[in-house]
C-alpha cells in the first residue's frame, strides 16, 4: 500500500545543511553515486526503473516521465538533446527556484542521468532571467560537475559523453510552454508550435529533444538510487512519490514544503503552513498556480494533493502553487489580475486565446469600476468556454478554467459588488 | 574590426564566445542581447545594426527577439529601474499602494534617476510583495521600509 502520509526528504534532502550547494556537500551526502550506478546499467534499464517509479512531470501536466523517454526514437541519428524547464513562470510558483537553491547538483545529476537513459548528448537548463542569483548558482555547479568528470566527454569512463550548458530567457510566460521554450532555445521568439509532431520526435532544431521540468529530473538520482519499488510507495496509486508544494498568501508559513502525494490538503494548510495569518480568514485556494480553477473552503476540507483527487474537483495538482485567498481579497480583484495576466503574456498566434483573453480583460477592467452588468458573468462563462481546446498550446486553456471557476463559485461576490458600487 | 567596433573588447569577445558556443548562431540571440543589456541596461539602433555589419547576425532576426521578449529595450532606462511584481500574491501584500508611492518618489527625482513597471510573477510569492531594483531582488517590501531601499540606491547615484 503506498503511503501518503510519512514525509520523505527526497528532493530537500539537504535543507539546513550549510554550503549544500557545493559539490564537496552533495558528494558527502551521497551526490553523483546514483549516476555512477546508472553508467553501470544498460540505458533502457534506466527508462525502465523511471517508468516502474511512476514519476510524473512536476512541471503542470503530470505526463509519465519514463513512458515520454521511450518516445525518442531509438534508431534516429539524429542528434538528442534533454532540455530542463527552469522557466518557472506560472503565478505562484516557487519551487524550482528552490532546489536551484538548495541542491542545484541535484539536478545536474539527474539531467545526466536521465540524458543517457535516452542517448542525449547535450543538455540545456532554461531558467527565467529575473532568477539571477540562482542562475549563478546553476552556473557554479555546472563548473563544478565539470571540473569533477560528471560532465563533459566519457563520463567516469563510461563512454558516455554529456555536455550540459546554461540558457536564460528574457522575460516571457510562453517560454515556459515546452515548445514556445524551444522556439527560443533556437533563438527566435518563444511562439509554441503545433503538436504532433511532439518534441520527443522533433524538437530542439528538428531534433529529438525531451523537455523536462527541474523538480522531475531532481527526483530521478534518489530514483536510480533508491529503486522503483521504494518511490512508488510514497504517495497514492496514481501519484507516486514526493512533490513540492509552494504555498503563499496569508498565511503564517509561506514557503517550500515537501509532502507525499496524496497528503490531506487541511493537514498540510493547518500543521505546515500554519493556517491563516492572524486576522484572516480562508476564502478559497487556488492549488496549482494561476491556471489551476479555484477551490472553496467547502471543497478543500477533504481535498488531497494529488492528480487524481484534484482533477476529480474540477481543479489541478498544476506546478504546485498553493495560492491561500483570504476573506479581504475581493474575488473582482483576483479575476481581473488573471484574465490580465494571460491576455499580456498571450503570444497571439490563436485568435481565441489573443482576442479570448483580450475580451475578458476588457469585461473584468469595466466590471472592476462598477461599469458591468449581471450578464458579464454568463458572457465570460461563454467566452471561456469557447477559448478551450482550440489553440495549438493549452495557455488559452489557462486562461479559460480559472474564470469560469471564479464566475461560478463565487457569482454572488460579484453580484454584489455591482450592486454596491450602483448603490 | 577591433579598434572600431561598436562594442567594447571584452563585450566583443563574449558576443564571439557566444556565437561558437550553439549548435546554430541565431541560438545566440538571446545570449548576447542579455549581456548588452547586463552592460548597458537597453539596445540601441546602432548596437543592432553592429551586430548585422560586425557579426553578421541579420537585423530581422535580432529584432524580431527585441520586440518579443519584456527584457529588452530600446531606449536607456532609468539608473535604477525597479519592477515590482504585480501578480496574484503581491497584489494581496498591497502591491498597487507600493507601486504608487514608488511612482510618486520617482516622479520627485531627477528625469532618468529612478523607474516603476509593474511586472508578473517574479517566483518568490514566499516573500511578497517583492521587487527587482535593477538586478537585485528585494523580498517583503512594505510601506514603511520601501523609502530606506530605495534611498541607499539613490544615495549611491549621487556618491558616483
Ligand atoms: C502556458 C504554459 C506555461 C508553462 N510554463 C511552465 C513552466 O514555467 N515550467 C514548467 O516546467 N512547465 C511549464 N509548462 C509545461 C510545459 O509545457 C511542459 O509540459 C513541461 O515542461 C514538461 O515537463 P514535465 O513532464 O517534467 O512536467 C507550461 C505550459 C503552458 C501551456
Ligand atoms: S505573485 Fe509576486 S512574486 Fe509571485
Amino acid at each position: 500500500m503506498p503511503d501518503n502520509l510519512t514525509k520523505v526528504k527526497i528532493l530537500t534532502a539537504f535543507e539546513g545543511v550549510p554550503d549544500s550547494r557545493t559539490l564537496t556537500c552533495y558528494e558527502a551526502g551521497g551526490g553523483y553515486q546514483a549516476l555512477r550506478k546508472a553508467l553501470a546499467l544498460p540505458p533502457s534499464e534506466i527508462t525502465a526503473i523511471v517508468k516502474a517509479s511512476g514519476l510524473r512531470g512536476r512541471g503542470g501536466a503530470g505526463f509519465p516521465t519514463g513512458l515520454k523517454w521511450s518516445f525518442v526514437p531509438q534508431d534516429s541519428d539524429m542528434p538528442k538533446y534533454l532540455v530542463c524547464n527552469n522557466d518557472e513562470g506560472e503565478p505562484g510558483t516557487f519551487k524550482d527556484r528552490y532546489i536551484c537553491e538548495l541542491s542545484p547538483h541535484m539536478l545536474v545529476e539527474g539531467m545526466a542521468i536521465s540524458a543517457r537513459a535516452f542517448g542525449a548528448n547535450k543538455g540545456y537548463i532554461y531558467t527565467r532571467y529575473e532568477f539571477f542569483e540562482e542562475i549563478a548558482w546553476l552556473r557554479t555547479a555546472i563548473d563544478e560537475a565539470y571540473a569533477a568528470g560528471y560532465l563533459g566527454k566519457n563520463i567516469l569512463a563510461s563512454g558516455f559523453d554529456f555536455d550540459l550548458d546554461h540558457y536564460e530567457g528574457a522575460g516571457a510566460y510562453i517560454c515556459g510552454e515546452e515548445t514556445g521554450l524551444l522556439s527560443s532555445l533556437e533563438g527566435k521568439k518563444g511562439q509554441p508550435k503545433l503538436k504532433p509532431p511532439f518534441p520527443a520526435v522533433s524538437g530542439y532544431l528538428g531534433c529529438p529533444t525531451i523537455v523536462n521540468n527541474t523538480e522531475t529530473l531532481a527526483a530521478v538520482p534518489w530514483i536510480i538510487t533508491h529503486g522503483a519499488e521504494a518511490y512508488r510507495k510514497i504517495g497514492t496509486e496514481k501519484s507516486a512519490g514526493t512533490k513540492l508544494f509552494c504555498i503563499s498568501g496569508h498565511v503564517q508559513k509561506p514557503g517550500v514544503y515537501e509532502l507525499p502525494l496524496g497528503y490531506p490538503f487541511m493537514k498540510f494548510f493547518a500543521e505546515e503552513a500554519g493556517g491563516m495569518a492572524a486576522g484572516r480568514e480562508l476564502k478559497g485556494c487556488i492549488p496549482g498556480g494561476a491556471s489551476a480553477p479555484i477551490l472553496t473552503p467547502a471543497e478543500l476540507q477533504d481535498a488531497t494533493l494529488d492528480y487524481e483527487d484534484l482533477a476529480a474537483k474540477g481543479s489541478m495538482l498544476g506546478s504546485g502553487a498553493v495560492i491561500i485567498v483570504d476573506a479581504e481579497q475581493p474575488m473582482v480583484e483576483l479575476l481581473k489580475v488573471v484574465v490580465d495576466f494571460f491576455h499580456h503574456e498571450s503570444c497571439g498566434q490563436c485568435t481565441p486565446c489573443r482576442e479570448g483573453t483580450g475580451w475578458l480583460a476588457n469585461i473584468m477592467h469595466a466590471y472592476v469600476k462598477g461599469e458591468g452588468k449581471e450578464s458579464d458573468l454568463p458572457l465570460m462563462h461563454n467566452i471561456s468556454q469557447q477559448m478551450m481546446g482550440r489553440t495549438i498550446c493549452a495557455l488559452s486553456d489557462a486562461a479559460a478554467m480559472p474564470t469560469q471557476a471564479i464566475v461560478q463559485k463565487y457569482q454572488d461576490e460579484l453580484k454584489n459588488y455591482l450592486q454596491a458600487k450602483a448603490g | 574590426m577591433a579598434s572600431s567596433s561598436t562594442f567594447d573588447v571584452a563585450l566583443q569577445a563574449k558576443i564571439k564566445h557566444h556565437l561558437e558556443r550553439f549548435e546554430t548562431r541565431r541560438s545566440a540571440i538571446l545570449p548576447i542581447l542579455n549581456d548588452i543589456h547586463q552592460q548597458y541596461g537597453f539596445v540601441s539602433p546602432a548596437q543592432v545594426q553592429a551586430l548585422e555589419d560586425e557579426f553578421d547576425l541579420p537585423r530581422l532576426q535580432v529584432q524580431e527577439v527585441i520586440s518579443f521578449y519584456s527584457r529588452y529595450r530600446q531606449q536607456q532606462p532609468s539608473r535604477y529601474h525597479v519592477q515590482f511584481c504585480d501578480n496574484i500574491v503581491c497584489r494581496m501584500f498591497a502591491s498597487q499602494q507600493l507601486i504608487a508611492k514608488l511612482k510618486a518618489k520617482a516622479a520627485g527625482c531627477a528625469a532618468g534617476t529612478l523607474s516603476v513597471e509593474p511586472v508578473p510573477c517574479l517566483g518568490v510569492c514566499d516573500g511578497a510583495p517583492a521587487m527587482l531594483v535593477n538586478d537585485e531582488r528585494h523580498l517583503r517590501v512594505t510601506c514603511d521600509n520601501l523609502d530606506g531601499i530605495i534611498d541607499d540606491y539613490l544615495q549611491r547615484a549621487s556618491d558616483a
